[in-house]
């Protein structure tokens, strides 16, 4: 996805707000997730633990990002697989077609990728006139759709049974059918996408960590799609990007810990796998290829910066699922791929701070994705920094910032300060009702004057009367 | 106004002298919630303080990235709030800027980062403050007098309470012990969407956000919600068409000890 | 597009990091004892994880268990067995396989109708994970991982003195074996699912619709 409508925040949540099919399907959704979760980390002993060392794991890593990468890059031309480096998106892109036309390949499935997301690499690769089909389910829908994710990991959350049977009925022909049950539904993408599986030539993946000690990727599926793409086609490319390194199958595992339960309230996913290079001489089943390509596109900037924590994130969604903003507007409303809090800081780091300007200052500064996040990330921190940035940068409303240093000037004069509560007082008692926001009534100050006043006045009657 | 009750019992707390920040919100618009804080604060027997210098605690340049103008803010308040044993203020989210963000903005400034640290340590949430000094109706030397009709109320656990100061479950034990029928209302973790600038920024989605507050509120039974954070109650308060009363918890829990009016002259002293 | 260029950009930037600051922690190779666990832990926690389990005192038993298991829930073809088990399969003639010579595991990249969709396949996990309820699967030319993902069902054979505390024992006990690393290593912890469609749960997304473990020994 390359366009990046992050500025349309506002007029995007009002639309979101008013669909009514999106609004129900958050309502099934948010519940799901937020309860799932609560009880997963309630089963575990001490998941402060569990949090604990998965971030250890990950800043062992990020301490040592470039000697790790080294390494792992070596162990995976070991196991007889080759590295690619893309600084940017469309180097990634490049490499990706230029690997799938050097296989030869014609048709592609692809498990999800965040990164081929961020990369626009599914329009990259039609553009280059390969056939590339999505096999998540949910990706495979808003494939079907033409739409973006709205979720990082339940990328179809906002479509409802309904909108996906008309799909289903629009591409598969397939006639006359029912399709009214959600296993209806399920059967008949397993069926379609099965007859893919078996013809790819080659599987396009993302992945979740990056082993240096062996070369080894982890993907994390529940359906298996994931494994069926890099095991089925003769050739298997990992789309990675560069954070997602850690130096031993124990730090992964430390991080595997926290993923699904965070994610999906699972202990485990149904399926992880750590897959290294491609299939061993005696193998009657694997790729003969096994690339993967490693993106920074920005992420190198961030180390050593504040912004750093925010490579921490292990994509989990658990910000998402328990950000109030989010759970009334769903993703697409977010403009660009990495929606909630984490697309938040995300977005205008990956995409400049202008690209993205309502984004940081989306959020209430409730602190509950900050509560949920298993990898400690400071999120509220980081949007009030994004913030910071901002007013440096003079991006944001002219009004606002006049009337907000206004308002800072004023809190430093105490003389001052009352006679501007005092216009705010008569300002409420004759601002026409009109001019309130849409949906709201004039709120009045109570009383005759401040609660200051009252006091100094009754603090002179008490000292007056001898007390 | 508010009566000041006598000083005859709770000697050892005499001379502990409390700092009530009553934050530019109540000053400005609730000046009522502010007697109410005086009342609890002095029925547990201390002698408050309103000091003359404080104004507005930065919050709102500070969330929107001006800090050198809310380091400015800051050394206004600190300086105001020097010297005291305890500063009391009736919100969790100028309480949570107080204690956890005013180091923050001072954390390279060797001059003021103690000074910053000091404040921050004497500085409680109202009901971190009552909790903490063992309040109950009992407690205060003012007989009971329940006069209002027995209300359900729909405590809304702010999120800087239950984030900055961590004192959500205070407010409702609070409202427990002073006798208050507290419904039990659903996502009580969930933002009720007025974050400062927010509201008027995104006033649809706020509006939404309060709404979806307003029907927990109702679906619990409740006809009146309180808070510990005036910001929260006067968002939920613009979005209601007259199903709720609105109070702030420091006004509940005074009522619960007696009238606010008339003054009781016979039970005041010099 | 140049890779190398991208490559010595990107490490070039990450060398140039100011301060890294290496939390300690304890090595992983150091040699710690390995913690095994109880069949009943492992086998609680996979069963809520949506699997099935039974158990059998020794292969041929558990073999004769996944047969019974095929009759009761009329799977009528004869399932695939990895490579690993046909031996003893064979040798017990629990199925007719020479009048449906195209079931047997066989492997064909030019034709993809011998890749082994069929109804049932039989497979060996390499060790048992207590906590999580998950099984552990190498890859190799007696287990190819397709078995684990293709078939509408899946029955997996896991030694009992195989179980595990947890995914660190794990690793510390395939370490043990000194294997050379296999191409896959499948962690996994439940029949295939997906929750995409309106949050509800699905079993058979893509990979087995039951996944049922024998516990052996």
């Amino acid at each position: 996805m390359t366009g990046c409508t992050a500025n349309q925040f506002v007029p995007q949540s009002e639309t979101a707000l008013q669909d009514s099919a999106l609004q129900q399907a958050l309502s099934h959704a948010q519940t799901g997730f937020v309860k799932k979760r609560a009880q997963a980390i309630a089963m575990v002993d001490d998941f402060e633990l569990l949090k604990f060392k998965a971030q250890a794991a990950k800043r062992n890593a990020l301490s040592n990002l470039g000697e790790l990468l080294e390494q792992f890059e070596h162990k995976v031309i070991e196991s007889g697989g080759q590295v690619h480096w893309a600084g940017t998106t469309d180097e990634l892109n490049a490499c990706v077609v230029t690997l799938c036309s050097e296989a030869n390949a014609q048709r592609v499935i692809k498990g999800k990728s965040m990164i081929g997301e961020e990369a626009g690499l599914n329009s990259a690769m039609e553009a280059a006139g390969f056939e590339l089909i999505e096999s998540d389910l949910g990706e495979y829908i808003i494939q079907l759709a033409k739409e973006p994710p709205s979720h990082i990991i339940a990328p179809a959350i906002h479509k409802t049974r309904k909108q996906v049977a008309a799909l289903f009925k629009q591409y598969h022909a397939l006639g006359d059918r029912g399709l009214e049950a959600i296993s209806d539904l399920v059967n008949e993408a397993r069926s379609v996408l099965r007859e893919a599986f078996l013809t790819a030539d080659v599987g396009i993946t993302g992945a979740n960590l990056l082993v240096a000690e062996n070369g080894s990727i982890a993907i994390v599926t529940n359906e298996g799609n994931g494994d069926l793409s890099a095991t089925l086609p003769r050739v298997h490319i990992v789309v990675t990007s560069i954070e997602k390194v850690v130096a031993t199958m124990e730090d992964a595992s430390d991080i595997l810990e926290v993923l699904a339960r965070s994610a999906t309230g699972q202990h485990m996913s149904a399926y992880t796998t750590f897959f290294n290079g491609p299939k061993r001489e005696r193998d009657v089943d694997g790729p003969t290829e096994f690339h993967v390509v490693l993106l920074d596109n920005g992420r190198s900037a961030l180390l050593d910066g504040p912004f750093e924590p925010m490579l921490n994130c292990i994509k989990c969604g658990a910000c998402l699922n328990h950000c109030p903003v989010y759970s009334n507007v769903g993703g697409h409303a977010y403009g660009w791929v990495y929606p909630g809090p984490m697309g938040s800081v995300l977005t205008p780091l990956l995409q400049g701070l202008d690209a993205a300007e309502p984004l940081p200052n989306a959020s209430t500064f409730c602190g509950r994705c900050e509560e949920v996040c298993p990898m400690g990330i400071p999120l509220p921190a980081m949007l009030r920094q994004l913030r910071e940035q901002q007013h440096q940068r003079k991006l944001e409303p002219f009004t606002w910032r006049m009337g907000l240093s206004l308002y800072s000037w004023l809190s430093t004069k105490p003389r001052m300060f009352p006679y501007c509560q005092w216009l705010l007082r008569v300002a409420l008692k004759m601002l026409p009702k009109r001019l309130w926001p849409a949906g709201r009534k004039p709120i009045q100050a109570q009383g005759n004057s401040t609660f200051m006043k009252q006091w100094s006045q009754q603090s002179d009657k008490r000292s007056q009367s001898g007390e | 106004m508010p009566d000041h009750p006598a000083t005859t019992t709770k000697q050892t707390n005499q001379r502990t002298r409390v700092a009530l920040y009553v934050t530019c919100l109540v000053d400005s618009l609730r000046p009522e919630i502010g007697f109410a804080c005086v009342k609890l604060i002095e029925g547990l027997g201390f002698e408050v303080d309103v000091p003359k210098g404080q104004t507005c605690c930065g919050q709102p340049g500070y969330n929107a990235g001006h800090w050198p103008q809310a380091r400015q803010v800051a050394k206004v308040q600190l300086r105001a709030l020097e010297g005291f044993e305890y500063i009391v203020v009736p919100s969790g989210s100028c309480a949570g800027m107080i204690v956890n963000h005013y180091p923050k903005l001072f954390a390279d400034d060797p001059v003021w980062l103690p000074r910053a640290e000091a404040v921050a340590a004497r500085t409680r949430e109202l009901c971190q403050f009552l909790v903490e000094h063992k309040w109950s109706p009992a407690v205060s030397r003012l007989s009971a007098r329940n006069v209002s009709p027995r209300k359900t109320w729909a405590y809304h656990t702010s999120c800087s309470c239950r984030r900055e100061t961590r004192s959500e479950e205070m407010g409702a034990q609070l409202l427990t012990d002073a006798g208050c029928i507290v419904g039990h209302m659903k996502n009580q973790e969930v933002c009720c969407g007025f974050g400062g600038t927010f509201a008027a920024k995104f006033n649809a989605l706020s509006t939404r956000m309060g709404q979806n507050k307003l029907e927990a509120a109702s679906q619990c039974g409740a006809d009146a919600v309180t808070a510990a954070d005036l910001g929260c109650l006067l968002q939920l308060e613009s979005l209601d068409s007259g199903a709720f009363e609105f109070r702030h918890i420091a006004e509940v829990l005074a009522d619960q000890v007696g009238s606010q009016h008339p003054a009781n002259e016979d039970e005041r002293c010099s | 597009m140049n890779s190398n260029q991208a490559r010595s950009d990107i490490l070039r930037k990450l060398a140039g990091r100011r301060s890294p600051e290496p939390t300690p922690s304890p090595s992983p190779n150091e040699p710690v004892a390995i913690q095994f666990s109880s069949a009943d832990e492992f086998s609680a926690n996979i069963a809520n994880n949506g699997a099935l389990v039974t158990f059998a005192s020794a292969p041929k038993k558990a073999l004769q268990a996944a047969k019974q298991l095929c009759m009761d829930n009329e799977w009528r073809q004869p399932p695939v067995v990895c490579p690993a088990l046909q031996t003893l399969c064979r040798k017990l003639r629990l199925w007719d396989w020479e009048s449906e010579r195209e079931r047997e595991w066989e492997w064909e990249w030019e034709s993809s109708d011998a890749r082994p969709t069929g109804t049932v396949a039989i497979t060996q996990a390499f060790c048992g994970i207590a906590d999580t309820g998950t099984v552990l699967c190498l890859s190799s030319a007696g287990n190819p991982t397709s078995l684990n993902f293709l078939p509408e069902h899946h029955i997996v054979l896991l030694e009992k003195k195989q179980i595990v505390a947890g995914k660190q024992d794990a690793w510390r006990l395939l370490r043990n074996a000194a294997l050379d690393t296999p191409r896959a290593i499948n962690l996994i912890s439940g029949p295939s699912r997906t929750a995409d469609i309106e949050q509800t749960i699905q079993l058979g997304a893509h990979g087995p619709r039951s996944l049922t473990v024998i516990i052996v020994g």
